[in-house]
């Protein structure tokens, strides 16, 4: 089965601070991977490094089998949604996911509303971000993840703020997610 | 890339802070104007590019265009959308560029649409025989101190990129709108006798008049190229090693 995610001896430094050390992880297609570990261990570093977010001090990252500057063609097939959901609060949800759709040169206007549903925010489509609870930025960060049906999605605490409903709904949604 | 202008240029016109500076340029054009107008006692200006040109040498457009510009850059960064697509282009340059195209069509937004402003208003406040100009020295001014001013915005987009900061960039944009830095460059002049005036952006834009010689325009012209140009490098090199948050 082909090898998605692939590290080997991830490193990372932040000045004196090594914050990742030698990490080796290998996710195939299909599975569900989790990270787990105490506050500052290291995880959202190691999915920033996944994603190409931050560069590694040591080793490497190997992205659905290709690895050196092939990996950066690669992560256009990883939705990504690492510590806050990066929304504009500005803007309603319709509008975030819309500017990632045009990035992604999605032009559908039903894909949007579709995708909205699937994360369970139909009903706020027109609301303004900011005046959204933590919960439901949350679901928008994982649309905002989802747009494009990335081969790969990396989802840091993706159940942060959600109600126990939500919880589980969304834990269903990955593992649907995961299936397709 | 282009979809990532498309985007980019979406989040512009779609944004409340567009319009809202949108409609304090023109008002700003036009109550400035009815304030020289009311000043009946001396007659400064004897058509409206004197007018014209002494209102953008004012820094006024130059603070609204920096504002703009910094508005929409600090929103992607502070707000995180840009972890959203950091992995969509395959190199990190990339990311700067659209921003610089957005800078140009929000300079050119307000740049021009203050300059209409500032005419219509000379011809409204002055009279029709006001307007009576040469249209071939407005258009070199305008041109002119429109690269000028891209150039200030993409400075200011390089100062934000540089510092994350946007207190520091809204200060070090004033400082030089409000032509504070020109005593800096005074004091340097004193020191090392040479005229760093002549080779600065922001002195280059507050120099530049209806009537300044030839050599005035082409050596703007010169400067703001070579501004565009350096910050443009500087802004692909800052981004390509910084990372993103």
């Amino acid at each position: 089965m082909e090898v998605f995610v692939q590290t080997n001896n991830l490193t990372k430094w932040y000045g004196k601070h090594k914050v990742v050390n030698s990490v080796n992880l290998s996710v195939k297609k299909g599975e569900i991977y989790g990270l787990t570990g105490r506050n500052g261990a290291g995880k959202t570093t190691v999915l920033r490094l996944i994603s190409g977010l931050a560069k590694p001090s040591g080793g490497n990252v190997c992205l659905f089998e290709k690895n050196g500057h092939d990996t950066i063609y690669a992560q256009n097939r990883v939705g990504v949604l690492i510590e806050n959901p990066g929304v504009y609060p500005n803007m309603n949800a319709k509008e975030n996911i819309k500017l990632k759709c045009l990035a992604k040169g999605i032009s559908s206007k039903s894909y949007i509303t579709e995708l909205l549903e699937s994360v369970g925010l139909s009903y706020a489509d027109k609301k303004k971000v900011k005046h959204f609870s933590v919960g439901m930025k949350q679901r928008l960060g994982i649309a905002l993840a989802l747009v494009g049906n990335p081969e790969l999605v990396l989802l840091d605490e993706p159940i942060n703020g959600l109600d126990p409903q939500g919880m589980a709904e969304i834990r269903e949604m990955i593992r649907g997610v995961s299936h397709d | 890339m282009t979809k990532m202008i498309k985007m980019d240029l979406y989040r512009f016109f779609r944004s409340a802070s567009t319009w809202t500076i949108l409609f304090a340029d023109i008002m700003l054009a036009f109550l400035s104007v009815m304030l020289v107008s009311t000043n009946k006692s001396i007659q400064i200006y004897s058509n409206v590019g004197e007018l014209l040109a002494a209102q953008i040498n004012g820094g006024m457009i130059m603070i609204l265009c920096a504002v703009a510009v910094i508005i929409f850059v600090s929103g992607k960064y502070k707000n995180g959308f840009i972890k959203n697509i950091a992995n969509y282009l395959p190199r990190r340059e990339m990311f700067v560029l659209p921003e610089i195209i957005v800078s140009f069509v929000a300079c050119a937004l307000y740049f021009f649409v203050y300059s209409i402003c500032t005419i219509a208003a000379g011809a409204i406040f002055f009279g029709n025989t006001f307007i009576d100009f040469s249209f071939f020295a407005i258009i070199k001014l305008l041109i002119v101190q429109f690269i000028l001013h891209w150039a200030f915005c993409c400075l200011m987009l390089l100062f934000y990129i540089l510092t994350g900061s946007t207190t520091f960039t809204v200060a070090a944009g004033l400082l030089m709108a409000l032509k504070i830095l020109n005593g800096l460059y005074v004091l340097v002049e004193r020191f090392t006798h040479f005229n760093v005036n002549q080779f600065m952006l922001d002195s280059n834009i507050f120099q530049i008049g209806m009537y300044s010689a030839n050599s005035v325009y082409a050596r703007a012209i010169v400067i703001g190229l070579i501004f565009l140009l350096s910050e443009i490098i500087l802004l692909c090199m800052v981004i390509n090693k910084k990372e993103i948050k």
